[in-house]
């Protein structure tokens, strides 16, 4: 019962971080090419993703801490870094953000750029949660004997 | 009677996969293996360029744009004028660089994320896959 009622479970949360943009078709992508050699290459890739984000994350806020000697040509470089890792995954909502960056960076906007920067930090948090869930969600069907939907 | 031994079947491809980001080698390199492809993994366009010199050969080489030490377009265009055959698939999160990797000799220019279906095409039309 509670193995149908987690399937179930997984299959909706799948569907509103779709609508949320925690995720896309880039998910479903690498679900496609895990295979029973690597049954698990979807969950590792959401490890990555936090590892490699959080890592770029860390530079991009040490580049604009202090706000006397800002380093926003090392912050672009870094979002620019985290808009590929996005793509991997499928975190639009992220990737918009990077590429709202990219914009006020070119306009020479630095209050944009460090406010994207503060809205990229909740973001991450926010879908490193989703994300997690979901793996963590995934891991207790396939380890209950579920197949994943 | 005599059997006569036939000889080795098809060799497997190889793939080099040049790539700054783990993540990124890990994915595409997945969607190569599973169509059979052996694959190689570089780290900047130099640690390609240094692979190919050093004689590794390949089938197909998967290129990154933005990379330290050494970019994606410059790596194929030294690839090239090394005399590599191999086909190269040029990968960017933006296509405005697609005029620039075409003119350094890359085959094909995909923005990411890689489309498995789309890289099996491709790899149809440049006859390394049946």
């Amino acid at each position: 019962m509670s193995l149908s009622r987690d399937l179930r479970d997984y299959k909706e949360l799948k569907g509103n971080m779709m609508l949320e943009g925690v995720i896309s078709e880039a998910f479903l992508t690498l679900e496609g090419v895990q295979d029973e050699a690597d049954p698990q290459f979807a969950f590792d890739m959401i490890d990555l993703f936090i590892s490699d984000a959080e890592s770029i994350l860390r530079e991009v806020n040490n580049a604009v801490r202090d706000l006397r000697q800002l380093n926003l040509v090392l912050a672009d470089a870094q979002v620019h870094q985290l808009k590929g890792s996005t793509s991997c995954v499928g975190v639009k909502r992220i990737r918009t953000l990077t590429e709202a960056f990219r914009t006020c960076y070119l306009q020479g906007s630095v209050d944009g750029c460090l406010r994207i920067i503060k809205e990229l930090n909740q973001e991450f948090v926010f879908c490193k949660n989703r994300l997690l869930y979901l793996k963590n969600l995934g891991m207790q069907i396939k380890a209950a004997g579920g197949v994943l939907p | 009677m005599v059997m006569e031994i036939g000889e080795c079947s098809t060799r497997r491809l190889k793939a080099l996969i040049v790539d700054d980001k783990n993540i990124e080698r890990k994915i595409n390199g997945r969607a190569l293996r599973n169509l059979n492809f052996e694959t190689v993994e570089a780290i900047n366009g130099q640690d390609a360029v240094v692979r190919v010199l050093s004689g590794e050969t390949f089938d197909l080489v998967i290129m990154d744009r933005s990379m330290p030490v050494m970019d994606g377009v410059t790596a194929t265009k030294i690839l090239r004028e090394m005399g590599g055959k191999f086909k190269i698939i040029a990968l960017t999160s933006d296509a405005e660089f697609k005029d620039e990797f075409t003119a350094a000799g890359a085959d094909k220019f995909f923005t990411k994320p890689l489309d498995p279906k789309e890289l099996e095409e491709a790899l149809r039309k440049f006859e390394l896959i049946a």
